[in-house]
Formats: structure tokens, C-alpha cells, sequence
């Protein structure tokens, strides 16, 4: 699940049909657990049966200071996170274990939203 | 398994249970030579380290479920040591 968005287009892909959101996909490698931030949602109704009752939002991938540091891709939601939150996730294979039952197909799953990244700025 | 620096921590209330009671750190993952790679990633904490360490990570999760005794959740990487030193053969 991958999506490549222009600078500014956050509305016009947050709003996209999943068939957009799909075309031009290459392979997403995403770290672990990693920082993100909701930019948008997205709504499947014909969806995998594990996949039914989980919201599906549009995240990039962030660092500590706010900046875009990867694409844009879907993500389940396990924490009622919403556009502008920003969250923290898990990837790959660990990401259906968010999930009951876990045998599901996600490869992305926000698991928790971020109130705070300290980062003390004095470091060697 | 991954060697990193911890650069800082990170602070969530709403979170999946499996994430109950334990510290998260932002940790920059780094080559053998200690230069950063780039990459940036979050990491449970199992042994006490804090900002400025160099830690080893498992990035398993079957691993990472079985060191914190428990069969499900969603936790893939772990802080599982505190490196004091690397040394290689040959200096980069």
C-alpha cells in the first residue's frame, strides 16, 4: 500500500479512490517502528474480511522535528488517531499482530498517538 | 540485530496495550563505524538505557514478543543492550 503525493496535494489524495492510491506502487520498505504523521483517511468498503471494523489512514513518514522523511502509505488504526496527529508505528509483518484476529493483510499499523518526542538538543 | 544511538524519547498515552509501561526512544540507527546511516526509528526499552547511548536493537518481532513473555502484540523492536564498544579489524 504506497502512494506518492506532490507537495500540497495532501486534500486531492486524501480524497483519491484506493485505485490511485495503488497505481504506480513500488515496493515500501518501512523501518520497524517509526514515526509518522495522519494526513488524511482512507475508505475501502469491499475490503478483506480480517480488515472490516479498522479504520484506514493516510500517513507519512516523519522525524522528530516534523519533516516529511518518506512516502505516504496506508496504515490500520488501532487508536482512533486522526489527520494532523502524529503517531507512531509499526511495520511489516508485526503490524497484524495490532489487529484480532492477526491473520490479516497489513503491513502498517498505527499503534499509538505521540504526544511528545524529547529530543535534548545538547548532544555530543 | 541493529547498533543505534538513543537521541531521545517518546511520549504517548493513547496506545495499544502492548505498549503499557514500557519507554520508548527514538533512536538513530548507525553503520559498524558509528557514523549514522540515516535511518530513525522507535525502540521499547528492556535495559534502561537513555539519551546518548550506543544500544543494540532486535528488529524481530517473534523475538522481541518472546523477551517480554507474551504471545501477541504489535511490538517489533527492542532496545536489548547497551554497547560499550565496537571494534573493527579493519578502520573505515
Amino acid at each position: 500500500m504506497c502512494l506518492r503525493h506532490p507537495p500540497g496535494a495532501v486534500e486531492h489524495v486524501a480524497a483519491a479512490p484506493i485505485a490511485l492510491l495503488c497505481a504506480g506502487a513500488r515496493p515500501l520498505t518501512l523501518p520497524a517502528m517509526y514515526l509518522g504523521r495522519v494526513i488524511g483517511t482512507c475508505v475501502a468498503t469491499i475490503k478483506y474480511e480480517g480488515l472490516k471494523g479498522y479504520r484506514l489512514l493516510i500517513v507519512e513518514t516523519v522525524d522528530d522535528e516534523g519533516r516529511v522523511t518518506g512516502e505516504a502509505h496506508v496504515a490500520v488504526d488501532v487508536t482512533q488517531a486522526g489527520p494532523g496527529d502524529t503517531v507512531f508505528l509499526v511495520g511489516s509483518r508485526e503490524a497484524a499482530q495490532a489487529c484480532e484476529p492477526s491473520f490479516v493483510p497489513v503491513d502498517a499499523a498505527v499503534v499509538g498517538i505521540v504526544d511528545a518526542v524529547d529530543v535534548p538538543r545538547d548532544q555530543p | 540485530m541493529k547498533l543505534a544511538r538513543v537521541i531521545g524519547t517518546v511520549v504517548s498515552t493513547i496506545k495499544h496495550p502492548a505498549f503499557a509501561r514500557l519507554t520508548l526512544l527514538y533512536c538513530e540507527v548507525l553503520a559498524p563505524d558509528g557514523r549514522p546511516d540515516g535511518q530513525r526509528i522507535i525502540a521499547a526499552d528492556r535495559v534502561q538505557a537513555g539519551v546518548g547511548d550506543t544500544v543494540l536493537i532486535l528488529d524481530e518481532g517473534t523475538g522481541a514478543r518472546q523477551i517480554m513473555g507474551v504471545t501477541t502484540g504489535p511490538v517489533r523492536a527492542l532496545v536489548v543492550g547497551i554497547v560499550d564498544q565496537v571494534e573493527l579489524a579493519q578502520p573505515a
